[in-house]
């Protein structure tokens, strides 16, 4: 079993080199780069210039000279394989390099996100199965019942509408119209100056409408994966081997059925981390929430490629690890499971 | 007085065409220390009984639509689900056909062994009712048991988890032992094995056995009686050794028939009963095998009565080939 943990987590480094590989050179092959966005940008307004000044000498915005000395610069005078052992490199001093678009270490621009993106990602996750876990085994037990229908109904309609959406209508409602809640942003902007419980008292305000959001869409796929779960592990032989024995049925099902039932959500349980870290960037637009999903698509937009393959680090390293934490959660639970 | 009797038990199932009546009016009784063998083709609603009896009818589709079981006297229809779960694993315990399945994966044996006793000996103490497991678990011929307390189920053999259940069906010494197909799972020699087991163990408590099974071989080493069901009816219940010898009913005598003989010449086809079971809900009025009898009259479309140990208008008095 420890073998298989070990040799596991040596696999990482191969996937983890297959990754990045792959989008360094593509970073690269796609055409448009941080130059020619700056080029763009530097066209632009000089194109309003020249459109006034009616100049004779238009074209390129800057010579071959400057042009390489910028590619330089950047590195992109290196051959890709070089680049990449280079960027590699690196990466295991933990250098990131720096961001095109800020001009500042990618650690430190990823660093101030960080926090964010943890927060609500793990207090989505926890309250996820918090709630998925007892809401499915009520409604097993109850199944065709009003409860289980009502429910169900509550349940779809957060699966179906995007969470964003969901969002934007909480907003309206509870920060808009009522305004129970903040319009957005992680804390206020006095926040330096508050106490302690004040501080976390601003967060948990800030952070109720967009838990909401985050956890509807979640919320249908966990109910039902524990809810037919905890069904089909009543209908099993050994449920009906312990009423045979004289337990109750509520017995029956705690400390049997329900310990057999969480095996399916544990497989899922590494993929939810990793998946939940690294956000939705239209929630995190909404509420105006500077996380993950927002960095890395702004970064995306920006043509910002440190930024895009520091993300990419992070988050293939999450769903590495995470994917070795579902096998030890399902080892955790199911004796059966030995990994050799 | 009769350990379990079952007097015209009626079961339903709430299906869409409404509650389709799987077991007619079936009555049995099983005397202490005695063994009824109750066999029938799949479908025919033997394991059904078995359910019924220990109250473990699937909700909420299973229903008793009528007649009356009773334990040691006592109703087990008319009483309290308390008083029903202080029955069950106590006075009356069951033995499941799937070794493989009927023991909860994911929890050592010897938790799933101790949780009878925490049910119903509250007041006894761990060593006590670790040291009332391993000796159980060395009456049904397990060796080595301490260790095996903490072998979750996977880790053991069927024949050695069929083992276990009969070990945790006699924990509390019930006055009825059920099992329902205890050894069709199980390899041939096993089988043997665990049939010597069931046979010995009941024989030296006096428990009432009663055992389900398709398999007439089976009957014929184990069971004092004979209870031969088809289609949820009881068509024929007698001795062991008459009922082999001379099989009054037409279906018993085509079950019989269908088993390979050693005296017969070989190579020859084995008889079989034409037709198909019906399902339930369409069984024919009156005698529910008379679509596929040789013997069937007009008469036969009226229910025939139970005597003398069948439920047929023609029971054969000769003696069978």
């Amino acid at each position: 079993m420890t073998a298989y943990f070990i040799r596991r987590m040596l696999l990482v480094i191969p996937t983890f080199i297959g990754i990045t590989l792959l989008v360094f050179v593509l970073t690269r092959l796609v055409p448009g780069g941080p130059i020619e966005r700056m080029m763009t940008e530097m066209q632009l307004a000089q194109e309003g210039v020249s459109q006034m000044q009616q100049g004779p000498e238009r074209g390129g915005v800057l010579n071959p000279a400057q042009l390489a000395s910028l590619e330089a610069y950047y590195g992109f005078d290196q051959p890709i394989a070089l680049a990449y052992v280079r960027w590699l490199g690196n990466v295991l001093t933990l250098d990131l390099g720096r961001s095109t678009r800020y001009n500042e270490p990618v650690w430190d621009i990823i660093a101030e996100r960080l926090p964010i993106s943890l927060y609500y990602g793990l207090t989505t996750l926890v309250l996820t199965y918090l709630v998925c876990i007892p809401l499915g085994i009520a409604k097993a037990l109850k199944h065709g019942e009003g409860f289980d229908h009502s429910s169900s109904a509550i349940v779809f309609i957060g699966y179906a509408v995007p969470g964003y959406i969901v969002g934007i209508a909480l907003l309206t409602a509870f920060a808009s119209e009522l305004e129970i809640f903040p319009l957005g942003g992680f804390t206020s902007e006095r926040f330096e100056e508050f106490t302690l419980i004040e501080q976390v008292q601003d967060i948990l305000w800030h952070s109720v409408l967009p838990l909401i959001s985050y956890m509807l869409g979640s919320f249908a796929v966990m109910t039902f994966m524990m809810k037919n779960s905890l069904m089909d592990q009543l209908a099993q032989d050994y449920v009906r081997t312990a009423l045979a024995k004289g337990l109750s049925f509520k017995d029956a099902v705690w400390k049997h059925a329900v310990r057999n039932s969480l095996i399916p959500l544990a497989t899922h349980f590494g993929n939810n981390i990793s998946v939940i870290l690294s956000g939705s960037f239209l929630i995190e637009t909404v509420f105006n929430i500077n996380g993950f999903g927002l960095l890395g698509y702004e970064s995306l937009l920006e043509r910002d490629y440190p930024v895009v393959m520091g993300i990419l680090v992070i988050s293939s390293l999450l769903f590495l690890i995470g994917n070795i934490l579902s096998d030890l959660c399902v080892a955790a639970v199911d004796p059966r499971v030995r990994f050799e | 007085m009769s350990v379990l009797d079952v007097s015209e038990l009626s079961v339903g199932f709430a299906s869409e065409q409404g509650i389709l009546e799987v077991i007619s009016d079936l009555s049995l009784s099983i005397a202490p220390g005695e063994t009824l063998g109750l066999v029938g083709e799949s479908g025919c609603g033997k394991s059904l009984t078995a359910t019924a009896i220990m109250g473990l009818l699937p909700k909420p589709h299973g229903q008793i639509l009528g007649g009356d079981i009773r334990l040691l006297g006592e109703s087990l229809l008319t009483s309290t689900e308390a008083e029903r779960r202080q029955h069950r694993g106590q006075d009356m315990a069951m033995v499941f056909q799937e070794p493989m399945t009927a023991l909860n994966p994911v929890q050592p044996v010897g938790r799933q062994l101790a949780e009878i006793y925490q049910i119903h000996r509250p007041n006894w103490s761990t060593s006590q009712i670790q040291s009332r497991i391993v000796s159980n678990l060395k009456a049904v011929g397990i060796q080595d048991p301490e260790s095996r307390l903490s072998a979750y189920p996977h880790e053991l053999s069927g024949g050695m988890r069929q083992r276990i259940m009969i070990a945790m069906a006699l924990s509390l010494e019930p006055k009825l032992l059920i099992c329902d197909e205890p050894t069709t799972a199980l390899d041939v020699t096993i089988q043997a094995q665990v049939l010597d087991l069931i046979r010995n163990l009941t024989r030296e408590h006096g428990t009432a056995v009663l055992f389900i099974t398709h398999d007439l071989g089976v009957i014929a080493e184990l069971a004092d009686r004979v209870c031969v069901m088809y289609g949820g009816q009881r068509c024929e219940e007698r001795d062991v050794e008459a009922l082999f010898r001379a099989p009054l009913h037409p279906y018993t005598q085509g079950l019989l028939d269908s088993i390979p003989r050693l005296d017969h010449s070989p190579r020859t086809r084995l008889q079989t009963i034409d037709g198909q079971v019906p399902q339930a809900g369409q069984f024919p009025a009156g005698c529910r095998f008379r679509q596929r009898c040789t013997r069937a009259s007009a008469e036969c479309e009226a229910t025939p009565p139970f005597v003398d140990g069948v439920a047929c208008f023609h029971p054969r008095e000769t003696h069978h080939a």
